[in-house]
């Protein structure tokens, strides 16, 4: 599959998506091309970052224990997420909620529902930058 | 001599005996070597998936052995590791790889993105994520990790995954 870049299956796996649900819902290790050439996994990251993993700063390394694999993101490498024409990457859409804790607009939101009432509200997924901004904003 | 008892023992001797059965940072020297050697290649070619023996872990498989392999194969004492599960600081995973890390090489942790030189993240192992999870289960190194990236705050040096 890699050595001679053949990722027909990849492209299926997007479009098996889009047959059963009219859009690609893989919500995190969504594959993505590094450097243009290997399909990668970007394993636990989220649909929501992999744009930040494009041109980052950051060396990102990957460890797969039971696979026995090891890869990497070097820093400022292109990071393309597969996509087709007419469907595109997207990442999920908060437009008009905000986190019920601190009350951050543009991070990535956890829906959780209310087990009595049946209430929705939302909440940071990042809990360290969550606590961070409360405490902010208590002081 | 059990990893339980020689961390006692650590406790009650202090640094002179972390080394007791073990090296620095719980891997010996020689898969240190192997696990760094391939990080060298697998940066040298981006996305390409570099072979490598993986080490029996005091955790199973699939919860994070091959990040702390690479975890422990860099880290050094003046590190400063942040560990999250699915974006949460406090999670049973993440709380104990933290935990384990800071023992065997005897570095300070940190919630906070900004202060951290390594962070290790975690999947979901059990399913396919949507969007409901629990409060407790959110989200890997993007949001605040990467949101502080955005806001160019960061860096780590290192995010180690999976």
């Amino acid at each position: 599959m890699h050595a001679e870049a053949d990722y027909s299956r990849m492209w299926l796996y997007l479009y098996e998506d889009i047959v059963n649900f009219g859009e690609i819902t893989i919500s995190y290790r969504y594959p993505v091309t590094v450097n243009g050439r290997y399909i990668t996994d970007p394993s636990p990251i989220p649909r929501w970052d992999v744009p930040k993993l494009h041109m980052a700063d950051t060396l990102f390394l990957f460890g797969a224990g039971r696979e026995k694999r090891i890869y990497a993101i070097p820093p400022h490498t292109t990071v393309e997420p597969l996509e087709f024409e007419d469907h595109t990457f997207r990442t999920e859409n908060f437009a008009g909620k905000k986190c019920a804790r601190c009350g951050a607009t543009d991070t990535f939101l956890d829906e959780v529902i209310d087990n009595v009432g049946g209430g929705r509200s939302y909440f940071c997924s990042d809990s360290g930058y969550c606590d961070k901004r409360s405490e902010q904003w208590i002081r | 001599m059990f990893l339980h008892e020689w961390l006692r023992h650590d406790r009650q001797q202090g640094d002179a005996a972390r080394s007791a059965g073990y090296p620095f940072g719980f891997m010996d020297d020689g898969a240190k070597k192997e696990i760094r050697r391939s990080i060298l290649k697998a940066i040298a070619i981006p996305g390409y998936q570099v072979p490598y023996g993986s080490r029996e872990m005091p955790i199973a498989r699939g919860w994070g052995t091959g990040g702390l392999q690479i975890t422990l194969s860099l880290i050094a004492p003046d590190d400063i590791l942040k560990v999250i599960d699915q974006g949460c600081d406090g999670s049973v995973n993440a709380a104990n790889i933290k935990k384990f890390v800071a023992k065997v090489a005897g570095v300070s942790v940190t919630t906070d993105t900004c202060e951290a030189t390594i962070i290790q993240t975690r999947p979901d192992p059990r399913s396919p994520g949507s969007l409901s999870r629990g409060p407790q289960r959110g989200r890997t190194i993007g949001n605040g990790d990467q949101e502080d990236a955005r806001r160019g705050r960061l860096q780590p040096d290192v995010a180690v995954s999976l």
